[in-house]
């Protein structure tokens, strides 16, 4: 076992591998404020890639109603709790972020990795804690969608009472959208016996090489996101392939632009952001203060990891939905929620630009400006004025081609009511 | 704007790597641990190796073949048309002299088999005298008796005491092969010789009689390599396809399949057909050199409670942690 230093969790952890990095890492931000579990982005990943036979169960890309969903289900009660049973009451944050090298603070407790090494989980001894979910946890990948929490005491058909007041809703639920995070320590690839699993020094993408995987699993139980999944057809292991002939350019569509995944192109609701972000020598994300995704994580913060706690570090961030009470987004992303959730709640006219950049463009945006516009409005939102500016915000391809130009505010047209029904 | 594009070229042997000074550093994988797509393999796949002394006459694997054939119908859905044909004096002759001919070319029971034998496992009951006392109990019982006992034992929606197919049997979380995987791998093995199953089939794949249609197709084909070429290449890829079927399918339940028969029924038959079953795939499992399975293989839980877990949180089982 190696010691690598995970920035999420502000301190060096175990992991099988000796530290290395991607050039540059695939990436993205979620916005879970916006999500409407359409499962456009579930749809686009299946009809792209895991449409043949072996495939029918697969769900690279899936959109679970958070509390109850899950797919598996409950993966991450089952992981928390594993957890938690190897390390009782000791998984907690220190809650003193250093700036860069520990922006949440350090994390106290042990990760999958650590956790395997002194617990010994029923599956046998492993790399990465972690279980291999039966195949009815594999089914119904939409259970419980749309479901939302129940009254605190249980009182079957009864729900709070106003559960919808603010700040945080009592009745609640919310869509995550989830994919492979091409995490920076990937499980998957620390456990497999034959190496099967690389990850890309190009762009960070975590492949599974289908000659050389025999189907052992040992990735499916290592994954803690539970996103590498067994095909029995062909008796290997398969997982998002973060679509990288497209992040490689090679989509024509692009003309020869890297361009973002399927899933990410096909939002409707505009959620997503996907990018790759230069990696410095430590592991640390290069400062890119234009970048779209370094801005939402590293300046503005309001972009955190899912589950950090892992170990994994995973990059995969979300706007947390501001909604939901916050100890239960503190344990999904970390000790950044509050500030992440203040900072949406009031968001200045740069986060307000950079909102804008997501699902404008196929094509992927390294480099963002915000040119000034009017004050459009102003409003007072929880005792806090808000100022509303018609900024525009232009976008960048990674070799300075424009790729967007949109206002903040959409443009309005009313059709003359003469004829109303033409354009 | 930019001076030099940021924009991400395919992998390329020269890469800046930091797993430390003198680390080989992988073309594919940052970590190193990924040396890159395996050497296409030159020329054809290796050559086939049969074990020593390993010479089955043509007619050896017809009889063989005849012996799964008649244990197929024996274990597929009872019909008066086939209890005729399992009854007959013409299928009963040509079941006796075909396991004369099983029992001679099998290895000695006693002698060195391999490494992989263990004869305290189980009972060396002689082919040749199961036979005789199936045969002789084929005239104390009629069709509908065995077809009700029939459809007692072996259950037909869900299950019954003692099921037909083989995902039924073994520990959920011991078998490396999910339940679903090992149906796949079956339909596979069965595609693999160009067979699958018909459209009219009322079976899984899994299910006994299937098994033992494959088997008898297997050995058939063997005899005919037998017969037809003299390359040892044929005759090793009917060995170790054989091998390889009895040792991951049926060798690997039946024995705990027809313990279980044994125990259950109370159909004088049913009982003598257990153990000739026993008798006859056991045998065989010797002549390839299969370990065969345990005896005792439990069932896969059919209450939910036994095997579900809790709805709202998905990790306490009910009634209790």
């Amino acid at each position: 076992m190696s010691s690598v230093h995970n920035w999420q969790l502000g301190r060096e952890m175990e992991f099988p591998y000796e530290a290395a990095h991607a050039d540059r890492q695939f990436a993205f931000v979620f916005n879970l404020n916006r999500c409407i579990g359409c499962q456009s982005c579930t749809m686009a990943c299946k009809s792209t890639w895991t449409f043949a036979r072996g495939q029918e169960h697969m769900w690279w890309n899936n959109v679970e109603t958070k509390p109850y969903g899950g797919y598996p289900h409950h993966w991450d009660l089952k992981l928390l709790d594993l957890l938690e049973q190897a390390n009782p009451g000791g998984q907690t944050w220190n809650g003193q972020s250093v700036e860069r090298t520990a922006p949440y603070g350090e994390f106290l407790g042990k990760t999958i990795f650590e956790a395997a090494q002194t617990h010994v989980s029923p599956e046998g001894a492993q790399r990465a804690l972690g279980y291999l979910p039966s195949d009815e946890e594999w089914s119904a990948p939409n259970r419980f969608e749309d479901n939302p929490t129940g009254n605190e005491k249980g009182q079957r058909g009864r729900h709070f009472e106003q559960g919808e007041s603010e700040p945080q809703h009592r009745t609640w639920f919310f869509y995550l959208a989830r994919l492979c995070n091409h995490c920076t320590y990937p499980a998957c690839l620390a456990a497999c016996p034959r190496n099967a699993i690389y990850k890309r020094p190009e762009d960070g993408i975590v492949l599974i090489d289908q000659e050389r995987c025999r189907g052992y699993r040992k990735c499916v139980e290592a994954c803690p996101y539970k996103k590498s999944l067994y095909r029995g057809t062909t008796r290997t292991s398969e997982k998002c392939i973060a679509c990288f002939p497209r992040v490689e350019g090679r989509d024509p569509e692009g003309h020869g632009l890297p361009m973002q995944t399927r899933c990410m192109a096909a939002c409707v609701g505009h959620i997503r952001l996907q990018g790759l972000v230069e990696i410095n020598p430590d592991g640390t994300w290069r400062e890119d203060r234009q970048h779209p995704l370094y801005y939402l994580v590293h300046v503005a913060k309001v972009a955190l990891p899912l589950y950090p706690q892992f170990g994994t570090e995973p990059n995969g961030y979300y706007i947390p939905p501001r909604w939901v009470p916050l100890p239960y987004l503190r344990q999904m992303f970390g000790p950044g929620v509050d500030q992440a959730v203040d900072r949406y709640n009031h968001p200045d006219r740069e986060l307000l630009g950079v909102l804008q950049l997501f699902g404008k463009d196929s094509r992927i945006c390294s480099r963002y400006e915000i040119q000034p516009g009017p004050k459009v409005f102003e409003t007072t939102i929880r005792g806090r004025t808000f100022e509303l500016y018609n900024d525009t915000v232009i976008g960048y391809a990674a070799d300075g081609t424009r790729i967007i130009e949109v206002p903040v505010e959409e443009p309005v047209h009313v059709r003359d009511p003469k004829h109303a029904n033409s354009i | 704007m930019f001076a030099t594009p940021n924009m991400p070229t395919p992998s390329n042997p020269v890469q800046t790597g930091f797993a430390g000074p003198g680390a080989a550093i992988s073309p594919r994988s940052v970590f190193g641990n990924y040396s890159g797509p395996p050497a296409p393999a030159s020329g054809g796949p290796p050559p086939a190796t049969l074990p020593d002394g390993w010479a089955p006459t043509a007619d050896e694997s017809l009889a063989r073949a005849f012996g799964y054939q008649y244990l197929a119908r024996a274990f597929e859905y009872p019909t008066s048309d086939g209890w005729e044909w399992l009854t007959s004096i013409q299928t009963r002759s040509a079941l006796e002299s075909a396991l004369g001919l099983c029992s001679s070319g099998a290895p000695d029971p006693g002698g060195s088999s391999g490494p992989c034998f263990d004869h305290r496992a189980h009972d060396d009951l002689p082919l040749i005298g199961a036979c005789a006392e199936l045969i002789a109990a084929m005239d104390t019982v009629s069709f509908d008796a065995f077809l009700v006992d029939y459809i007692e034992l072996f259950g037909h929606a869900a299950r019954g005491t003692c099921p037909l197919n083989e995902i039924e049997y073994g520990e959920l979380k011991a078998d490396p092969l999910f339940q679903a995987h090992r149906l796949a791998d079956l339909a596979a093995f069965y595609r693999a010789f160009g067979l699958e199953l018909g459209d009219d089939a009322a079976e899984r794949q899994d299910h006994l009689a299937i098994q033992f249609e494959f088997m008898a197709v297997l050995a058939a084909a063997e005899a005919y390599a037998i017969d037809r070429y003299a390359g040892a290449d044929a005759r090793a890829i009917g060995y170790h396809a054989q091998r390889r079927f009895l040792r991951e399918h049926p060798g690997r339940w039946l024995p705990a399949f027809t313990r279980r028969l044994e125990r259950h029924t109370n159909l004088p038959f049913l009982q003598v057909l257990a153990r000739f079953t026993r008798a006859f795939v056991v045998l065989d499992c010797r002549r390839f050199h299969v370990q065969p399975g345990s005896d005792e293989l439990c069932l896969r839980p059919v209450e939910e409670s036994a095997e579900s877990l809790c709805d709202t949180c998905g990790v306490a089982r009910p009634g209790g942690a």
